[in-house]
């Protein structure tokens, strides 16, 4: 019982660990790669209503929703930035 | 097969405030939204939110959202269903309202730095639920890179109101916290990258779910006895995903991709591929066509047939937890106040306002459709 | 060195009522006044960048050279940027109510068009002018949207601004007057 309690969280640890490794060296490969920095006068098309990922025509949360009482998964979609970075 | 709506919404009722942790305050921002479900099995649910946020004093902004929910079930046919509703009433078609509040306030603190903190409260007849939500934006490189980082407290009481008797009350505690990572990449384009943790611990079940085991197997008439359900106390979950943008400059149009893996220590993982199109067919008028794709396995516990002769500690009645593919396909259309804004002085106040219509077709490889109909009126002020 | 003793005393004395007030101000300063301090001092000053921009509605070109002995401020927007859109009516006013000082606008748009329908009958007392290819933007290593720059008489960048809020409309009127007064 022990054993398999471990076991089921050493295969939490990896996968985990490997989710987090892919996360970290996707970053570091944007920030190394000579990715351009975007300057906030550049961002017309990046400002656009066409370019949210939070315009889902209606209200996400109401979708979020949705989905979660449907299915056995949660998460996802959900974070900040990329728009017109505009300071307020 | 249990094909009914396990529940419409009684769990994990925390996902709307998840969504608020996650939703960047738009300054002074008026929202009205309605949004009509109804699926083949008679099940229908009728909201109406209104949303407002204002920026009461220098870099300090408020928010508030109400939110009510009409909630009609058909009533049950047979003694034995998935359907999440009190036996009191199983001989018609059941009815209930759903209230939400949430109240935030977010701290600009210099012009990188963000912090948000909010209060969850959502109540019907027979479901309580409280939330304390934070979440903390940094933006780094110019505002080319946007870290995100949420954590979540709530506490569910789910109610059971039974054939006989008062109102029985059993609990769940959740915590949650996520993160993500936005990164622009071309003044075209953009990556985001995050992941989702949650810890449920408490009563994990459906209290009206029943499933029958057959006591008599091997026999050459089954006999099935009726049983609650019962799911393991403690759930952790898991999903990381990710969303890329690209705007195509010249046809004024973009695409947005989804794709996310979930995992959870009941041994369900799943897949969703998302695509969405946007395209100007006018400088006012969006058309947005979108496709979602979901697959997942089923849970280490969930069985088609029960039966006594291999007993196990948990049970379901739940058709979320067994493995399952669903597409969802939908089409939206957005109108943009900006062109009536500009023609016109005296309607300024339209220029950030829109008009968003949607509707989409749910439909799984369990027989189940859904069709959704969501309207939305924006405006800034 | 007397008074240096002095002090120590007081702190000893007062240590921790002065560590409580101290923590209690470093948070508020935090919450409260950091919003506000947007704007950031020239260190040494230095002659404005050059540029010859259209005019929004017209060829003629402008550029700082043009308003030299007057003071300037050159305010830098676009119609996608929601605090920008905020900020230009309020900028129009300012420009009313200092007739001796000069405002100018610059547009940072791809269509021009979209700049001059935002801007009808808005832009009375303001210069507007129209950077398409963003090279006066990028002369001012513009940093964030709005941006605003102060511009001495003598042709000198005074003090910047990034971002827009009441607050950076009020300290931008102030320090203009203090310009004009130089």
């Amino acid at each position: 019982m022990k054993n398999s309690c471990l076991s089921k969280w050493r295969i939490l640890a990896r996968r985990f660990s490997a989710v987090a490794t892919a996360a970290g060296a996707a970053f570091l490969w944007i920030q190394l790669s000579g990715c351009a920095v975007v300057e906030p006068y550049q961002r017309e098309k990046l400002s656009d209503p066409i370019m949210d990922s939070g315009n889902s025509i209606a209200k996400q949360s109401l979708e979020a929703k949705f989905f979660s009482t449907r299915e056995g998964s949660f998460g996802g979609g959900k974070g900040v930035g990329g728009g017109c970075g505009c300071a307020k | 097969m249990i094909r009914n709506l396990s529940s419409l919404f009684s769990p994990l009722r925390f996902f709307l405030a998840v969504a608020f942790a996650g939703h960047p305050l738009a300054a002074d921002e008026l929202s009205y939204t309605t949004y009509y479900f109804g699926d083949n099995s008679q099940n229908s649910v009728f909201t109406s939110s209104i949303s407002i946020s204002k920026t009461v004093w220098r870099s300090t902004l408020v928010l508030m959202d109400v939110e009510l929910d009409q909630i009609s079930l058909p009533p049950i046919l047979d003694g034995v269903s998935g359907a999440s509703r009190p036996q009191r009433q199983e001989g018609q078609v059941y009815r209930k309202n759903r209230g939400q509040v949430i109240l935030g306030v977010e701290q600009g603190l210099g012009s990188d730095t963000r912090v948000a903190a909010s209060v969850y409260h959502s109540e019907e007849a027979d479901y309580l639920s409280r939330s304390l939500i934070g979440s903390f934006t940094q933006e780094l490189f110019k505002k080319n890179t946007t870290f995100f980082l949420k954590g979540q407290y709530s506490l569910d009481s789910v109610g059971e109101i039974p054939r006989v008797g008062n109102l029985v009350y059993r609990f769940k505690e959740v915590h949650q916290a996520g993160v993500a990572l936005t990164q622009l990449l071309s003044p075209v384009s953009w990556i985001r990258l995050g992941y989702d943790g949650m810890r449920q611990n408490g009563f994990n079940s459906d209290p009206y779910r029943h499933l029958r085991v057959n006591t008599a197997p091997g026999a050459a008439m089954p006999i099935y006895e009726e049983t609650r359900e019962a799911h393991p106390k403690i759930r952790f979950r898991h999903a990381a995903w990710g969303d890329y943008a690209y705007s195509f400059a010249d046809l004024d149009a973009s695409v947005l991709l989804h794709y996310r893996y979930y995992w959870d220590d009941w041994s369900i993982d799943s897949h969703t591929f998302g695509l969405r199109g946007n395209k100007y067919v006018t400088p006012n008028w969006i058309i947005s066509p979108e496709y979602r794709f979901y697959r997942q396995g089923a849970a280490n516990f969930w069985r088609e047939n029960y039966s006594s002769e291999n007993s196990m500690p948990y049970l379901t009645g739940d058709y979320k937890l067994r493995d399952f593919d669903s597409n969802n396909a939908g089409l939206g259309l957005t109108y943009l106040f900006k062109g009536m804004a500009e023609t016109r002085p005296s309607l300024d106040f339209l220029l950030g306002c829109s008009l968003s219509l949607k509707y989409f077709r749910y439909f799984n490889t369990l027989d189940f459709y859904a069709d959704v109909i969501e309207g939305r009126l924006l405006f800034n002020f | 060195m007397a008074g240096h003793g002095r002090a120590i005393l007081q702190q000893r004395e007062y240590g921790g009522a002065v560590k409580i007030i101290g923590i209690a101000s470093g948070l508020l300063t935090c919450l409260l006044l950091l919003p506000a301090a947007i704007s950031i001092h020239a260190s040494q000053l230095q002659p404005a960048p050059a540029f010859d921009l259209p005019h929004l509605y017209n060829d003629s070109l402008f550029g700082p050279h043009d308003f030299k002995g007057r003071a300037v401020l050159i305010d830098f927007w676009a119609t996608w940027c929601a605090p920008c859109r905020k900020s230009l009516p309020e900028l129009e006013k300012v420009a009313a109510r200092h007739s001796g000082a000069t405002v100018v606008t610059v547009n940072l748009d791809g269509d021009k068009g979209k700049a001059r329908g935002f801007l009808k009958g808005k832009a009375q007392a303001m210069i507007p002018l129209y950077d398409g290819k963003q090279i006066a933007a990028k002369a001012y290593a513009i940093e964030g949207m709005p941006a605003a720059f102060l511009i001495d008489k003598s042709g000198n960048l005074w003090k910047r601004f990034d971002g827009y809020t009441e607050n950076t409309l009020q300290e931008m009127e102030a320090e203009l007057e203090k310009l004009m007064l130089e």
